[in-house]
């Protein structure tokens, strides 16, 4: 995956991030959920994402449970929450778009490990600097400030700054160390324009070096992805593999229309697990060998 | 450690405080409503929920509503009923009431200013039949001209509750005020 071409890479994120977000369907949505979760396991590591499963589960609960608080829709009436009814119908809208909502953040986990900044300035750099700047800026800016904070945080504690007290002086010294963070925040964007600028980044005529190269492999796919998208763009906007909700749930139909929407996601979804299982088996297959 | 305890004492008065404030009742409970007999004496009005405009402009429909079957073919939500008026009931009371004695879901919104809006009845819901739908009624014939639970009632008057799909009474439901 890692080492796949940039360009293939993202058009393999945009095209399954952006079907992901046109539908409602819970069948799509779940392939499309648990795609992305493999996927993040597989490239972040097991622990990794059993660490972010612990909390991005009970989040997702919420987010579902959210929902039938301000939608009383349905046919299907659970028990009634200060004289508003509580239905089926609005707990599953809840559900499947918490569900939508959690796939595309680890479609975009995914997304942040392949596509490092580095790829992304070369995406973008010749098309418009600014974005490819922005872009890279912005993605990486919360794993930076974390990154910083703990810095920071250590730093506290080994000037012994840090409350000893109960946990109002602990959250207090947790604020400190934020306010110092938000000032170093501002301090090195400014500083990090200039010195861009300071190199010519984004001047006419300027060139970058790259080593990405297009291997045949890339190629095949990006055509194969590019045909799956198109193909599957139209069919879900047309209405092929839609859900109703309200007012009452709708059966999943298992038609020709269906799966013709369904097919073609569904091989989005399972082409990166594809492309790093392969990966993987050749690897552990020629290690084998020596 | 006396902060703490401080800081442990405001939550759990939170939490109290959301769960007090929290009331469930099973479905059984909320539809659970006493109908006054009608006597002699008694004074009583005339409920009628209709929605004949929302299926002559089927064509506007809410593709799914439509497609559940919930709508009823005939336009009667509830057929012409008389109920017991009670000391100082409006238009309001009387519409939950029956709506509950009926088991047909209704949805209303409390506006801040006091005033109540009638947001759904059985299933049937504001722009679900083109962007100028939504509930109103009428008493006596006349469009309301104010919310309905400050409208006050009198002896054998005549409500009807009705769909549009034109602004014009729609927006006589809330008041005047929602243009």
């Amino acid at each position: 995956m890692t080492n796949l071409h940039p360009l293939t890479a993202f058009g393999l994120f945009f095209s399954v991030i952006v079907l992901t977000m046109l539908t409602m369907h819970p069948v799509l949505l779940l392939t499309s959920y648990f795609s992305a979760v493999l996927l993040c396991g597989v490239l972040r590591g097991a622990r990794h994402l059993l660490k972010s499963l612990a909390y991005s589960i009970p989040v997702m609960l919420m987010l579902t449970l959210l929902n039938p608080i301000f939608v009383h829709r349905g046919t299907h009436i659970l028990f009634f929450l200060n004289g508003n009814p509580v239905t089926l119908e609005a707990v599953a809208y809840g559900a499947s778009s918490s569900l939508m909502l959690l796939s595309l953040f680890y479609w975009f986990q995914c997304f942040g490990i392949v596509i490092t900044e580095e790829k992304l300035t070369y995406l973008f750099g010749r098309v418009s600097p600014r974005l490819a700047l922005v872009l890279s800026m912005s993605l990486s800016l919360l794993p930076c400030l974390r990154r910083k904070f703990l810095e920071i945080d250590d730093a506290q504690r080994a000037l012994g700054v840090y409350g000893k007290g109960g946990y109002v002086d602990r959250l207090r010294a947790k604020l400190s160390s934020l306010s110092i963070l938000l000032t170093w925040a501002l301090e090195s964007s400014v500083e990090r324009a200039r010195s861009m600028r300071a190199r010519g980044y984004g001047l006419p005529g300027r060139t970058a070096y790259s080593l990405y190269r297009r291997t045949r492999r890339d190629v095949v796919s990006g055509v194969l992805l590019l045909l799956l998208f198109c193909v599957t763009l139209p069919l879900l906007l047309s209405g092929w593999a839609t859900f109703s909700y309200y007012p009452t749930l709708c059966s999943i139909t298992w038609s020709f229309h269906f799966w013709g929407a369904y097919a073609p996601l569904c091989m989005l979804c399972a082409f990166p697990l594809l492309l790093e299982g392969g990966e993987r088996f050749k690897w552990r297959y020629w290690t084998s060998k020596i | 450690m006396k902060k703490d305890l401080f800081v442990a004492f405001v939550i759990l008065f939170v939490v109290i405080l959301i769960f007090s404030g929290v009331e469930i009742q099973s479905v059984d409970e909320y539809y659970l409503t006493h109908l006054d007999d009608i006597r002699e004496d008694s004074e009583t009005v005339f409920l009628t929920v209709r929605c004949d405009e929302a299926l002559e402009h089927i064509g506007q429909m809410n593709v799914e509503l439509l497609a559940s079957g919930l709508l009823p073919s005939n336009g009667v939500i509830l057929a012409r009923t008389e109920y017991v008026l009670r000391e100082g009931d409006s238009v309001y009371e009387i519409l939950d009431r029956a709506m509950r004695h009926n088991r047909i879901p209704t949805e209303y919104v409390y506006s801040s200013d006091g005033g109540v809006y009638v947001k759904g009845m059985g299933h049937l819901y504001e722009y679900d039949c083109g962007p100028l739908s939504g509930w109103s009624f009428s008493v006596n014939g006349e469009p309301a001209q104010s919310s309905c639970n400050r409208l006050e009632l009198s002896d054998g008057d005549e409500i009807v509750w009705s769909y549009t799909c034109s602004l014009g009474l729609f927006s006589a439901q809330e008041g005047g005020g929602g243009q």
